[in-house]
């Protein structure tokens, strides 16, 4: 039932949605938020049951894409085929968003991520720094809570990790042989993955399947970090509660948002500040769906920009075998180490920009026997890969192109009939000339570590980071929100997630969402006075 | 040539149901070992649908996929076979694919060795596998997917392939601490990252 005169109205619990509705109670401001799925409960998580890998990766109900998971929370997303890469589009919809499944990796942005045009020339530039959000990315990290170790030269200087490092294992310490061997820089990874007891949560136990849902919490997902504690402070949470689009009152404001129900009846939550927190493909088709006579072809869409400069990170899997029993498949999922040898701009190197290499731990057997053909060599083949393999994969910075874009679908609806996204993507040539580069470099460090054979695993894939098709920016004809978050068409309309990034950097963006998150919500805060 | 019923998955659940009943009922037929699949005929999978020679070939064609070899069990001695029997009570594109791949398999059996497919030596039932494997990847590599499911979620294979399980409410694997010295010289490194 819709909440009576609540300040603010959330669309979405993810890491966005969950960070922004904490920190607004925390301030004591009336929030309800708008959730399409539910609470998971973690007996229902695979990693519980012995199929585990299956439920992920054969299609089952915890697949990472939504047209194969197809709950009924869930919506189809469809990619056009315009003859190259089609980027996979990953989420999870749920009280906690995709942090329910995500591997946790938790870096930051550099401080050059937010300077791209004053630096390299291409893009645009933030108009934010790093030091704007960095005491957002500290207050994040302190709710999320994470493991590291402060220090790493590639990175400016930050607070110690409120956990020490979790370990790296011999899969760990095969790549660091390698990035030694190298010289090349290499640091343990920050992961929103607690090593010892943290804010009433337990340690992690490292049995390997972070991917697959942690039931004891101690891998952070904003159902058992943010949400408890936003439900304290007097939030309300409305889960099975489906935005159809969001109301504009006579003047263009936003008046609240039309939802189904969980009983499939349609409703209208009124609220004096609406923010949408629905991810990079999900926040575009809620507003192009939000058609009014103000705004004919979506809300905030009076420049066309909705939707566009869509970015993906794409990503090249590069994987060595090793002679040696490796345990790629215990320990915590995300990157035990990282190396950001190539992260800032070398135009020697044939691309501006950088990447990531980041060495993310494997998945079980049966994800390993996709690999090895069937018959009489089965076994043997099996034997030479699991488990002894380990890999690196190169995360590209994507730079934005007007033309890789989120718009709605001609035919394609959700359960309840509302039009779905469809997702073009080209992968730019810079990105193109980045991929071969990590992809090549990848090799010569999982040679450098002793590995009988490299192999391009996948070709080019792309992480489940959707970006930039809300973004950031001073120029109201060239971005859909200015530094605060806020719509520039609609005064009392914030957009708070990955869609609002003016570059993707070269990094996982979910501490960069939590953080801007926080931000936004301290403005939201700061202007109270003009939410009527 | 033996009927062959087209299965749903409505029915397909309703009609295990039923088999299930009338075998535990006592209602099964006596008792034979089927020499090309070793087991009797009561120990075959119930696949409601299948005849006879299809449910030997089913199980022919899962251990032609993962054999007994280099110390390791075939598929139908971990009872991956009723691992896929019960993914087709979820699954009708995969029973399609079995079916059309069985059908596949006899024909080319009988037709080239007059033999059902499960009589045949392994080296011929490899080379139709193959043909299969050519003719419709599709369908083969749904068959494969799941006779890989069902093996490698078997607990008995994960502990002969190394895979360390460690259930949710186990103390896990004893993995040692991060070793900081390891980082000496990366910490001399000059600063990578560019001011603004």
């Amino acid at each position: 039932m819709p909440v009576e005169n609540p300040d603010v109205v959330v669309i979405g619990a993810g890491a966005a949605g969950a960070a922004l509705t904490w920190r607004l109670s925390e301030h004591g401001a009336k929030v309800v938020c708008l959730e399409q799925g539910d609470w998971v409960n973690p007996i229902d998580y695979p990693s519980q049951y012995s199929d585990f890998e299956a439920r992920m990766l054969r299609g089952g109900d915890f697949s990472l894409s939504p047209n194969v998971r197809r709950r009924p929370e869930d919506y189809p997303v469809s990619v056009a085929n315009n003859g190259g890469f089609r980027p996979s589009i990953s989420m999870f919809n749920a009280v906690g968003g995709t942090t329910i499944h995500w591997q946790a990796h938790f870096p930051r942005f550099h401080p050059s991520d937010f300077r791209v045009k004053s630096l390299d020339g291409v893009a645009d530039d933030w108009p934010l720094t790093y030091q704007d959000l960095e005491p957002y990315y500290n207050l994040n990290d302190r709710m999320m809570g994470v493991s590291g170790l402060h220090g790493d030269p590639a990175n400016p200087p930050r607070i110690p990790r409120a956990t020490p490092p979790l370990p790296v294992g011999r899969y760990g310490d095969t790549l660091i042989r390698g990035y030694e061997k190298m010289g090349w820089h290499w640091w343990v990874a920050d992961q929103a993955i607690i090593s010892r007891a943290y804010d009433g949560r337990p340690p992690c136990l490292l049995h390997g399947k972070c991917m697959y849902g942690c039931p004891i919490g101690s891998k952070a997902s904003t159902d058992r970090t943010y949400w408890p504690k936003a439900l304290a402070n007097g939030a309300i949470l409305e889960t099975w509660a489906r935005s159809r689009e969001v109301m504009v009152d006579s003047r263009g404001r936003v008046r609240g948002v039309l939802y189904y129900d969980r009983d499939g009846i349609l409703q209208e939550q009124p609220g004096k500040i609406v923010v949408v927190c629905c991810n990079g493909v999900g926040t575009p088709r809620l507003l192009l769906n939000s058609k009014s006579r103000y705004f004919p072809d979506g809300l905030a869409n009076s420049n066309g920009m909705v939707g566009r400069n869509f970015m993906v990170h794409p990503t090249r899997f590069v994987e060595g075998i090793f002679r040696e029993t490796l345990d790629g498949h215990i320990g915590p999922f995300g990157a035990p180490l990282y190396s950001q040898e190539f992260y800032e701009t070398d135009l020697s190197r044939g691309f501006v920009r950088g990447y990531t290499m980041v060495s993310g731990r494997t998945y079980g057997p049966l994800a390993h026997s996709r690999q090895v053909p069937w018959g009489a060599n089965h076994h043997l083949e099996m034997a030479r890969h699991f488990p002894h393999t380990a890999g690196i994969a190169a995360l590209c910075e994507d730079l934005p192109n007007e033309n890789n874009r989120i718009d709605l679908d001609p035919d394609l609806t959700d359960s309840h009939g509302i039009p779905a996204p469809r997702v073009t993507y080209t992968l730019g040539d810079n990105t193109t000339q980045m991929l071969e580069h990590g992809a090549a470099r990848a090799t010569e460090v999982l040679k450098a570590a002793g590995a009988t054979e490299v192999r391009d695993a996948r070709g080019n894939a792309n992480m489940a980071h959707l970006m930039g098709t809300a973004r950031m920016g001073i120029d109201p004809r060239r971005s859909v929100v200015n530094p605060a978050n806020q719509a520039h068409d609609v005064g009392n309309l914030f957009i708070v997630d990955g869609s609002s990034f003016v570059t993707s950097a070269g990094v996982n963006p979910t501490s960069t969402i939590g953080a801007l998150a926080l931000r936004a919500a301290d403005g939201i805060w700061e202007r109270r006075g003009e939410w009527n | 040539m033996p009927t062959k019923k087209k299965w749903t998955r409505r029915s397909f659940i309703e009609s295990t149901f039923v088999t299930s009943v009338t075998s535990r009922a006592g209602l099964a037929t006596v008792s034979s070992v089927v020499p090309a699949v070793g087991r009797s005929q009561e120990e075959l999978p119930e696949l409601p649908g299948f005849d006879q020679t299809q449910r030997l070939d089913f199980i022919s064609m899962l251990d032609e996929i993962i054999p007994a070899a280099d110390g390791m069990p075939a598929a139908s001695e971990v009872d991956v076979d009723r691992y896929v029997a019960t993914l087709f009570t979820q699954d009708q594109g995969l029973i399609e694919a079995f079916e059309s791949g069985l059908d596949f398999l006899r024909e080319k059996a009988t037709e080239r060795h007059g033999q059902s497919f499960s009589d045949l030596n392994s080296d011929q039932r490899i080379e139709l596998l193959e043909q299969l494997e050519a003719t419709d990847p599709a369908s083969f590599r749904k068959v494969r997917g799941a006779v890989y499911e069902g093996y490698y979620t078997r607990p008995q294979i994960w502990h002969l392939v190394g895979y360390q399980p460690h259930p949710t409410n186990s103390e896990g694997p004893v993995m040692e601490p991060f070793d900081e010295n390891s980082l000496e010289r990366v910490r001399r490194l000059p600063k990578l990252y560019r001011d603004v």
